[in-house]
């Protein structure tokens, strides 16, 4: 982790790593307190008040039923940002299983799962997503299911491959020859050095995440009324963009400024982690 | 084994698996398309049933069904009364597909092109402003792109038709909202290989015999860069098609995901089943045979026995 750290230092990536981290904590934060402090609710509706502009009061202004579009939007944030890290741990806890089983049991279990991993791989993942919502019912539970049932693969591809490299490293021939057992091996000796491709794919699969359960609301099969989430909020008044934008604009600048800051965030460590790409680039 | 054994039998049981996987959770839902809030009298239900096998048990219907996909038959529509699900996807995959081509082509035409020109002009301003072009077409969801064309070209500029199908010009913006992200994918791998490519010796070697600049990029170092991008025409194909769901929606186009999404909403499990299953196997089968081809352009490949790790593309 030493290494880490000195890299990001040196790295011409620090003033930008370090703007992305400070937006996304802020983020974060407002997610978590936000809706538990405002005035407001997410879900309270006050008709006299419905599309009014950003105001003082409503400094987002309010949709069409009259809820605080600020409130609302962190509420989102919570919801959308939930879906995204859930279901990322939850690719990455089943990748880290399957591809370290893999990479360590004999050639034939290893071949036999890596085909699995190729045949699910090949089936389209958003029609089993699209699918599976049917059959569960649309909402918060069952978003995360499907996408952690489909997502996994590439984490587990990679995790084999990092896993096949350092298991010809001395330092764990040596642990072996010390008596560490299989499970001690893989968390104290494997897990630490495989951090940096972890990091760089969470990064990855939680924009991806946000991606789908907003591509799901908008096709009504994701979070569903009162809950918000931002492609629910998105869903709901990109009809109305013309007459009052502002409900449009803050739920989808906050939804594209995240995906963004993930996307480059993953981008940079990625050159940061891998020092091939890293020197020339 | 043989390479394409491998792959053939890979593709086709992926194929099966799918078939299965799609039929037994279109049955595991409770109730079925004739459940509604009217109880119907017993006799016509039962009717009903015998009329679309549900009377059978469950291994009957499948493979009565399994026959029927292999003869290109997959069923009636429950909630169009007389259509076939084979003859709906006869008259909407053809829009599907037009879109989808030429949105894949402009993506390619586009990002090989932009991809290019940033690793020439590498940290220069031109390479900066074309990788921030390129992130935020990854970070913005179609459906926000579509909207943001539809208001800016069509409402404020009047330069398209807005929605509906018709003529060319009603292709237009789709395709545009649709190749953006592939069109980013590409740019970027384009532009990481071509530097990876100017580092090695061959292309030194093409200096000192004094090739122009331009002799190198077209014979030496473009054909190298291009090969990777081939492999990755099977997950664009994928993502271009699933990214129609919506893209069909907004611009109201008659095709496959206009379909599909009306089919999930009024529960017509024959309908939705029989487009998951034609998808997929589209789907399977572009990225079957992109592999095939790129195994025989560069038989490199068929050495390595490893699968390459797509990122997968972004809806």
């Amino acid at each position: 982790m030493i290494s880490i750290k000195a890299n990001i230092k040196d790295s011409p990536y620090y003033a930008p790593i370090m703007i992305i981290s400070i937006y996304l904590i802020s983020l974060f934060l407002c997610a978590i307190f936000v809706p538990i402090f405002s005035p407001y609710s997410y879900s309270d509706i006050h008709l006299h008040l419905k599309n009014s502009p950003p105001s003082f009061a409503h400094i987002f202004g309010t949709d069409e039923l009259g809820r605080d579009i600020f409130t609302r939007t962190m509420y989102g944030a919570k919801i959308s940002l939930s879906v995204g890290i859930i279901a990322a741990l939850l690719d990455i806890l089943v990748g880290i299983l399957w591809g370290s089983i893999a990479a360590l049991a004999p050639k034939k279990v290893d071949e036999t799962m890596m085909r699995i991993c190729d045949i699910i791989s090949s089936i389209p993942y958003l029609l089993i997503v699209i699918l599976l919502i049917i059959v569960f019912g649309p909402g918060f539970l069952s978003i995360i299911i499907a996408l952690s049932i489909t997502g996994w693969m590439n984490m587990a591809r990679i995790i084999r491959g990092e896993v096949l490299k350092i298991k010809e490293k001395e330092y764990i021939a040596a642990a072996k020859v010390l008596g560490c057992s299989k499970w001690r091996l893989l968390y104290s000796h494997f897990l630490p050095n495989m951090i940096g491709p972890i990091i760089v794919t969470l990064t990855f699969t939680i924009p991806h995440a946000i991606f789908t359960e907003a591509f799901l609301s908008f096709l009504g099969l994701g979070i569903q009324a009162p809950i918000s989430s931002w492609g629910v909020m998105v869903n709901d008044s990109i009809g109305a963009m013309r007459y009052y934008p502002w409900r449009l604009f803050f739920p989808a600048f906050f939804m594209m400024s995240t995906l963004l800051s993930l996307n480059l965030l993953g981008d940079f460590l990625k050159e940061l982690f891998d020092p091939r790409r890293g020197s020339n680039d | 084994m043989n390479y394409y054994l491998k792959k053939s039998l890979i593709f086709l049981f992926s194929l099966f698996f799918v078939i299965c996987i799609t039929f037994f959770l279109m049955k595991s839902i409770p109730g079925d398309p004739f459940t509604s809030e009217q109880e119907m009298p017993k006799e016509i239900l039962d009717s009903l049933y015998a009329h679309y096998g549900f009377d059978k048990p469950l291994y009957v219907q499948f493979f009565k069904y399994l026959k029927g996909i292999a003869t290109f038959n997959l069923g009636p529509s429950y909630v169009y009364e007389g259509k076939m699900v084979g003859s709906i996807i006869k008259e909407a995959f053809p829009i599907s597909a037009f879109i989808g081509l030429q949105a894949i082509l402009i993506a390619l035409i586009f990002g090989i092109s932009l991809g290019v020109i940033a690793a020439i002009k590498q940290n220069k301003w031109v390479d900066r402003f074309i990788l921030i072009l390129s992130v935020s077409c990854v970070s913005i969801p179609s459906f926000l792109l579509a909207t943001l064309l539809q208001y800016v070209l069509s409402i404020k500029l009047s330069l398209f038709p807005i929605a509906r199908w018709g003529t060319y010009w009603h292709t237009v913006l789709p395709t545009l909202a649709l190749a953006a992200t592939p069109m980013a994918f590409i740019l970027k791998m384009i532009r990481a290989n071509l530097i990876d490519i100017y580092k090695m010796n061959f292309i030194k070697l093409a200096h000192a015999k004094g090739l122009s600049n331009m002799q190198i990029l077209i014979k030496h170092a473009l054909p190298n860069a291009i090969l990777p991008v081939i492999s990755y025409l099977g997950p664009i194909t994928a993502y271009v098609l699933t990214g129609s769901f919506i893209i069909e929606k907004i611009f109201g186009i008659p095709g496959m995901g206009q379909w599909l999404i009306i089919s999930i909403h009024n529960r017509d499990y024959t309908m939705i089943m029989g487009f998951t299953i034609f998808y997929s196997t589209v789907l399977m089968l572009s990225v079957f045979l992109v592999d095939l081809l790129y195994s025989w352009i560069d038989p490199r490949i068929q050495l390595k026995n490893e699968t390459k790790n797509f990122e997968i593309p972004l809806p």
